[in-house]
């Protein structure tokens, strides 16, 4: 039995659904007085690359908070690869790996030390530990910076290096947070790759971003987020029916929910 | 509650790495080195005598400057260990991680408390040349060591809560100063206004243990909370007792038929309340624990 079937099977015997690695389920989260979330309803298919997009201060980093089990909603629930937090919190973080659109780094360790010191809060075993920094940081194209100070590295490898921690313990979910923030062209071009190829080992992957020419290279599915509210979401080829661009298909949902 | 061994290692591996670490113990040796070369100039040109109780002398001298010393540095160094972290935007992602937020706490604190024991260390050459006096035995040393130790503990214990409670990092190093201060200096104060006062009923324990004897009388309550007094109860005086003299006993400790000496007391409660605080930051650290919400909204809110 394969992982991805494993995880299935786990799923359904704790009352989810085998094709949706990430459910949400009329969640409602508040920050400070205000509601930022508001009866969201969402659900992701494993394997999925979910592009989350929509204005500024439309909740979409709060969203993503609430996925990484770092904010607890008001109301509703949540299934992480069939995991409830609530239930099983440990569980479900082993599962995610997080990468926050503002992030700090340890600017005294090495970027090999960094990635060794996250595996093995994620329980990580020694040997295993290294293997894994090792291997990332090739994926990444940080080989040559392992031995570097954090502080040494330039933004957009940092952004690299941020990414390469969410996957040291082999997470089945990402959410990532503008993950090409900072990025140049080559690494976004690179980035691009590693998603796809993440996707096609089945990951599954919620991406935030404002950059719709970004989210149209790679996502599957996009939701589009505008107060607190999901206004649209579905498949990338469903929404853009009419071979609209992204853009497009975003300016219209903005528009149209505007109008409600 | 898994092992804290990464996070400590992490926080030890940052703090002893780059010219801080090198520069905070060369600084600590030296001001102890001064005081050392201070003391001994002082005496060589007073008394030439070894009967006389320099090495006692001494060693009251290195105890207390070594105690300041605890008292400046161990909140300077443990106090940023949370708000640092949330200041650097590097704490949702220990959180985010299966890793416990006790074991997060935990390994701070450990990773602070063996930092400061270090320095403690760097200071014991210091120290054995009280030996080279006479006077002085390694048994009667070792009480002020062990109230540095539980001294270390409470401090940093004292900084790590209020590491959980504030965000930026100058704060939180100013209100653990602030607090430690407040601990060693104010509760001393507060300890000689109230015997010169004699105003011990208002903030007594009642029957509880802490009844201190002696011909001075009662000794109040805080007295056994207070690190300088611990330290004045089990440094030796050059007349046979301790600084503290006869105040440093305290009969029926803990409601029990025994007598306990002063630093002991202060040990066990330093120990009991650093155990509190430690839960008290684990529960403030993850205040935002992951709870299950009610169910789906009915509606809009």
């Amino acid at each position: 039995m394969t992982a991805v079937t494993e995880r299935a099977m786990d799923d359904l015997e704790a009352g989810g659904t085998a094709d949706a690695a990430i459910e949400v389920d009329g969640v409602t989260a508040s920050c400070g007085a205000g509601h930022v979330i508001r009866d969201l309803s969402l659900h992701v298919p494993r394997g999925a690359v979910y592009g989350l997009t929509g204005p500024s201060g439309a909740g979409k980093s709060t969203l993503l908070r609430i996925l990484a089990t770092l904010h607890p909603p008001d109301r509703g629930t949540l299934r992480l690869d069939g995991k409830d937090p609530a239930d099983d919190l440990r569980g479900a973080r082993a599962r995610i790996g997080y990468l926050p659109d503002h992030f700090g780094v340890y600017e005294a360790l090495t970027a090999r030390e960094y990635l060794e010191f996250f595996a093995g809060l994620f329980g990580v075993s020694g040997r295993r530990r290294r293997q894994s920094a090792e291997e990332l940081l090739e994926l990444f194209g940080l080989a040559g910076a392992r031995d570097r100070p954090v502080k040494m590295l330039s933004r957009g490898s940092r952004q690299q290096l941020g990414m390469a921690r969410c996957l040291v313990h082999d997470p089945a979910v990402l959410l990532l947070d503008e993950p090409a923030a900072g990025m140049d062209p080559e690494a976004r071009l690179e980035l691009r790759e590693v998603l796809t190829e993440l996707s096609r080992l089945g990951k599954t992957i919620v991406l935030s971003s404002t950059l719709l020419a970004e989210l149209a290279e790679v996502a599957t599915h996009l939701g589009i987020m505008r107060e607190g509210r999901l206004v649209a979401d579905g498949e990338v080829a469903e929404l853009a029916a009419d071979g609209e661009s992204l853009d497009d298909v975003f300016l219209r949902v903005i528009g149209e929910s505007s109008a409600e | 509650m898994s092992l804290p061994a990464a996070v400590m290692e992490k926080d030890l591996t940052l703090r002893l790495r780059g010219w801080r670490w090198a520069g905070v113990t060369t600084l600590y040796a030296a001001i102890l080195a001064v005081i050392a070369l201070a003391f001994l100039l002082h005496q060589y040109s007073l008394v030439a005598s070894q009967s006389s109780p320099t090495g006692v002398h001494f060693f009251q001298a290195l105890a207390l400057t070594e105690l300041f010393l605890i008292v400046f540095v161990t909140p300077a160094t443990v106090s940023g260990a949370i708000s640092g972290e949330r200041q650097h935007g590097t704490w949702d992602l220990l959180v985010a991680s299966p890793t416990s937020v006790g074991s997060i706490v935990w390994g701070k604190l450990l990773a602070g408390i063996a930092f400061n024991l270090i320095l403690l260390a760097a200071s014991l050459p210091f120290f054995a040349l009280v030996l080279l006096f006479g006077r002085m035995t390694l048994v009667e040393m070792a009480p002020p060591f062990l109230v540095f130790a539980v001294t270390i503990l409470l401090l940093a214990s004292t900084s790590l809560l209020v590491s959980a409670l504030t965000t930026r990092l100058t704060v939180s190093y100013m209100a653990g100063m602030l607090v430690a201060l407040l601990l060693v200096v104010g509760l001393s104060i507060l300890t000689v206004y109230l015997e010169a006062t004699n105003q011990l009923a208002p903030i007594s324990l009642g029957s509880l243990p802490f009844l201190s004897g002696g011909a001075q009388g009662p000794l109040t309550p805080l007295a056994q909370i207070d690190p300088l007094i611990a330290v004045l109860s089990a440094v030796p005086s050059d007349s046979g007792g301790t600084l503290l003299g006869g105040l440093g006993k305290i009969h029926h400790a803990f409601g029990l038929p025994w007598t306990l000496r002063l630093w002991q007391a202060y040990s066990l409660i330093g120990v009991i309340i650093s155990a509190v605080l430690v839960l008290a930051t684990t529960r403030l650290a993850g205040a935002r624990f992951y709870v299950r919400p009610p169910g789906r909204a009915g509606g809009d809110i």
